[in-house]
């Protein structure tokens, strides 16, 4: 285990990626920044220069498909029942062994609900003990204040999803009584806690409740996830997407939330077109990482079986972790992500966007259009030029 | 955005920390090389990946700052684990 507060470091072409845990940050540094650092130089600076790192700086790992509650949104269709395929801890030792050879940073771990897993903390403290930070995303009904006590000393972050607050039910389940009680014990444990909002038609109005709570309850941040139509929410996306407006409020909704709760609001990789549709200036999102979809660039999905893709709503193609040294450059799992910016098509193609936007979520494009390479059809920019016909 | 609260803005920092930054600014010169990219915070949710949209404020009135912290935060970062290393 690295020393509190100790730099962890990988080479890139560029020079290197940088993480730390405390304060809590990535940073990618030039070659000559390296240097300085005292990071020694290698070979890899030679390279020619590419798009994708040399792994990913991040793994999302699905550790069980059981869930305690069924929401109609899972997109890992994850019910009480499910499990059937999930590794055994022993199953996952060898892949977090592999994650760590490629000095992969964090994981971050959910289901299913994670807490399901009797092991759940003898996972972490196997990333742990391989230099890698453990995460987790949980919907917190299983949380009591002895495992509040022992995960605030493992996880980096615990983020509880709560998607409103009662007595607004969204997606079939109270999540927040429990979830809520769940963020306080953690809070009170000292751990670093957050809340996922997944955001829909129905809750869109009633964000700020939320956010308001979180902040007023010592959580660090709020994180607010599109709805994206994979397992179960595939059947009713059509009429619990986010309206063409709402889309269009998204951005400047979730800054007003941050400035007027003064807590961090966040906005997922898949809701990039609905920032750029505001035309903030693209050099400084990209000094910042406020990246679309980073699938199989820096991040990876992983399945209960240990099979990796690109992204944990995006199909993989049966590619096991433990084979990430060779699968991270050759498997054809990656290509919908990787092909993005040389292939795009029109409106994507000549937007100034095009580059940190990365045409919108894939796993969106997938379900609305049939095409994996195809722009997301939700964003404005592309809804307005499908509207006003090709370009003369 | 033309009202924006500088006070405000600081407080939706992410911790940067403070240990150590006594000696990062007692830095004898400043470093040489740029930071590329700069993420702030965990990512804990396992299906996507999150930005803080308060960064867009933060691009506005102190970017360069917040890059110049965190370049310094690093350094010294370094520094603390080679005296480590040197003692050890």
């Amino acid at each position: 285990m690295s020393a509190a507060g100790a730099p962890r470091w990988r080479h890139e072409r560029f020079g290197a990626v940088i993480a730390l845990d405390d304060p809590p940050l990535l940073a990618h540094v030039d070659q000559e920044l390296a240097t300085e650092l005292g990071i020694p130089p290698s070979s890899l600076w030679s390279a020619p220069a590419r798009e994708m790192l040399e792994a990913p700086v991040e793994a999302h790992l699905t550790v069980t498909k059981r869930c305690n509650l069924a929401c109609t949104h899972c997109y890992q269709e994850s019910t009480p029942s499910a499990g059937g395929t999930d590794l055994a801890l022993a199953e996952w030792l060898p892949r977090l062994d592999a994650l760590a050879r490629a000095r992969v940073f964090h994981v971050a771990i959910g289901g299913g609900e994670a807490l399901t897993r009797p092991d759940l903390l003898a996972l972490a403290e196997a990333a742990r003990a391989r230099g890698i930070t453990p995460n987790l995303t949980t919907n917190g009904a299983l949380v009591d204040d002895e495992f509040a006590a022992r995960a605030a000393t493992l996880f980096g972050q615990i983020n509880v999803s709560i998607d409103a607050l009662p007595p607004l039910r969204m997606f079939g389940t109270d999540k927040a009584t429990t979830g809520m009680r769940a963020a306080a014990s953690l809070v009170r444990a000292g751990a670093r806690v957050g809340a996922n909002v997944v955001v829909a038609r129905a809750n869109f109005e009633a964000l700020d409740a939320v956010v308001g709570w979180a902040a007023a309850s010592g959580l660090v941040e709020v994180e607010l996830l599109r709805l994206k139509p994979t397992g179960r929410a595939r059947a009713r996306y059509l009429e619990e997407r986010l309206t063409r407006a709402q889309r269009e409020r998204l951005f400047p909704l979730a800054l007003a939330l941050a400035t007027r709760h003064g807590i961090p609001v966040k906005l997922d990789c898949s809701a990039a077109p609905f920032i750029a549709c505001h035309a903030p200036d693209p050099e400084r999102l990209e000094r910042f990482e406020v990246a679309g979809c980073i699938g199989g660039l820096s991040l990876l999905g992983v399945n209960e079986r240990g099979e990796t893709s690109g992204c944990s709503f995006y199909p993989g193609l049966g590619d096991d972790l433990l084979d990430l040294e060779h699968g991270w450059e050759r498997s054809a799992a990656y290509t919908p992500f990787r092909g993005y910016v040389e292939t795009a098509e029109e409106p994507c193609r000549s937007c100034p966007y095009l580059r940190t936007c990365r045409g919108g979520c894939r796993a969106v494009a997938l379900f609305l259009t049939g095409r994996p390479d195809a722009p997301d059809p939700e964003c404005p920019r592309v809804e307005d030029a499908s509207v006003s016909g090709p370009a003369s | 955005m033309s009202d924006l609260d500088p006070e405000k803005l600081r407080a939706l920092l992410p911790p940067l920390g403070t240990a150590g930054l006594e000696s990062a600014a007692a830095s004898p010169r400043p470093l040489r090389g740029k930071l590329l990219k700069l993420k702030l915070g965990f990512n804990p949710n396992s299906s996507s990946v999150g930005t803080p949209v308060v960064v867009f404020l933060w691009t506005l009135v102190a970017s360069g700052a917040v890059l110049s912290f965190a370049a310094a935060v690093l350094a010294e970062r370094f520094r603390r684990r080679r005296k480590a290393g040197t003692a050890s």
